[in-house]
């Protein structure tokens, strides 16, 4: 792998270090509960981290499971890794390249080059991407386009990053009632553009797709 | 500012609502589990905040993980070692070391006794072709599956022990490895394919009221209730779903090798050509709109691409729309 360095890495998240040496060692003793718990506790991290990166809640899903369902195959082989989120999370990036890897095989014929490390891609083409429906795209891309970066950058940073209004005036030096002011003006205008009726079928429409995905 | 008049910005600016949406604290969720309980009126405003919440933060949603929580319990259902008579778990926990022998006799003499009835008592490996993106499997005697979009494949660990037996469904190309007194065979639902030493392809998918044996080379036996046929290379028979209703006929063996291939090939296609081509390559149902269409003369050639691309493509250059509701792709002119 190219940038050795980055395995190591955490994904995004604000979780802190927890000790998941309990719920191994229950899975150890054949208790799927263990396996259970750890799923969910690093569940999130690893799908956020998968989304920015593959742009397929597809595939990003398939991954997760892939390799917690191999994680209780060789429960009996593995030995109890020092740092088992960190672990863990190596052993989904490994797969979900191996599944991206598998895909741009197929896809393109002439780029024979070494596999490069995909990159996380930038919020604004995870959330068109990730889209399997074109027409919820379309939507979303022009909904983009009617706000401003700073609207665009606030929203990014309250709830992609995760961080709170507090937080996100420390870094831009805003004042926290204009960074609450501008996501809401923000909201509104998506809001005026689409009326409330196409709002809630294009809503509608959302949770029918996942339901049936 | 008053919770009445709160509207779907407010919510999702409010961060005790945004930890009852992501559940990470537990007397915010009390309170606005009640709170809505009592204000149903203000439901539909809290749902769209609850969206784009989920949305605006590439969040999977609960609902979402709940699924995926359920296909990993299943799978760790079927990765288990089948159960043994007494209470394993607990034996372990207070005597691993001594007991160790021991369950591997009693999960050998297990394997040993299975050997007689593979169907029952069975545990599976499942293959899935998530999405719109076809996948191909090695299975242990050396033959290989390409298993189409929106498919499913149950291989019993069982496999290649006494026989070789397996499910489907939707759609896959098998391409059998000889292997002498170890017969092939596939299930779905009532029909069985049996084979030796064959490639051939069946189709049985859900949406569909019919299934399709196609045979491209060697040859296989198909039973259906009473009903048996045999096949000839490039031939292809029919038959209903539930029951048998046998009907041969010729494949276009140029389609199959560009499918074997990966090559999804548009010529010279009208709307209906590209609407019947997409159902046959992914598996999925698809339905035309009524409305007033310009007329469509396709060309393209598509290598292993997802659904997506190819009907971005297609509806691109053709003036078309697409949405997907409950599993159906519905294709429409787009209105100026």
């Amino acid at each position: 792998m190219l940038n050795a360095n980055r395995t190591a890495e955490m994904p995004a998240g604000k979780h802190e270090e927890k000790d998941y040496a309990g719920f191994w060692y229950e899975m150890q003793q054949d208790n799927e509960q263990g396996l259970y718990k750890i799923y969910h506790e690093l569940y999130d991290n690893f799908y956020h981290y998968g989304i920015s990166v593959v742009l397929d809640k597809a595939i990003v899903k398939e991954a997760i499971n892939d390799i917690f369902v191999e994680i209780w195959r060789k429960r009996h082989q593995l030995e109890m890794p020092a740092n088992i989120n960190a672990y863990l999370f190596i052993c989904f990036k490994r797969r979900l390249y191996k599944m991206l890897a598998r895909e741009q095989k197929s896809a393109v014929i002439s780029d024979s080059q070494l596999f490069r490390e995909p990159e996380e891609q930038p919020w604004e083409t995870v959330l068109i991407r990730q889209e399997t429906d074109s027409l919820v795209k379309e939507k979303l891309e022009k909904m983009l386009t009617l706000l401003t970066s700073r609207q665009r950058e606030f929203i990014r940073m309250r709830f992609y990053e995760d961080l709170s209004i507090d937080e996100i005036a420390m870094k831009t030096a805003a004042t926290p009632r204009t960074i609450y002011n501008t996501i809401h003006n923000a909201l509104v205008r998506i809001r005026e553009v689409y009326t409330d009726a196409t709002f809630i079928a294009l809503l509608l429409l959302l949770i029918d797709i996942e339901k049936n995905s | 500012m008053d919770l009445q008049q709160y509207k779907a910005e407010d919510f999702i600016l409010n961060d005790s609502f945004v930890r009852y949406c992501l559940r990470s604290n537990e007397s915010d969720i009390q309170f606005w589990e009640n709170w809505l309980e009592r204000y149903p009126h203000k439901q539909e405003e809290a749902a769209i905040a609850r969206e784009w919440l989920f949305r605006l933060g590439l969040r999977i949603t609960p609902e979402e993980k709940e699924a995926e929580f359920g296909k990993l319990k299943l799978a760790v259902a079927g990765a288990a070692t089948p159960p043994s008579a007494f209470p394993r778990k607990r034996i372990i926990r207070i005597a691993a070391a001594v007991m160790l022998p021991l369950i591997l006799a009693g999960s050998w003499l297990l394997s040993k006794r299975q050997g007689h009835t593979p169907q029952q008592s069975d545990t599976y490996t499942i293959y899935t072709a998530a999405g719109s993106i076809r996948r191909e499997i090695m299975l242990a005697d050396g033959s290989h599956v390409i298993l189409n979009a929106s498919s499913t494949l149950k291989v019993p660990h069982s496999y290649n022990q006494q026989d070789r037996r397996l499910e489907l469904q939707g759609e896959a190309l098998f391409e059998v490895a000889g292997v002498e007194n170890k017969p092939f065979i596939v299930n779905s639902g009532s029909l069985h394919v049996q084979a030796l030493g064959t490639a051939f392809k069946l189709r049985a998918y859900p949406f569909d009221t019919a299934a399709a044996v196609l045979l491209v080379n060697g040859k296989v036996r198909v039973a259906q209730a009473a009903a048996t046929a045999d096949l000839q290379p490039g031939e292809q028979l029919t038959t209903g779903k539930e029951q048998p209703a046998f009907r041969k006929s010729t494949f276009d063996t140029s389609r199959e090798m560009a499918w074997r291939k990966g090559q999804l090939i548009f010529s010279n296609a009208s709307l209906a050509d590209i609407a019947a081509s997409l159902e046959y390559w992914y598996g999925i149902k698809v339905v035309v709109q009524p409305g007033k269409y310009k007329p469509i003369r396709f060309n393209g050639v598509f290598s292993n691409k997802p659904l997506q691309d190819v009907l971005a493509a297609v509806c691109f250059v053709n003036g078309l729309s697409s949405s997907t509701k409950n599993n159906i792709l519905y294709i429409q002119a787009v209105t100026k």
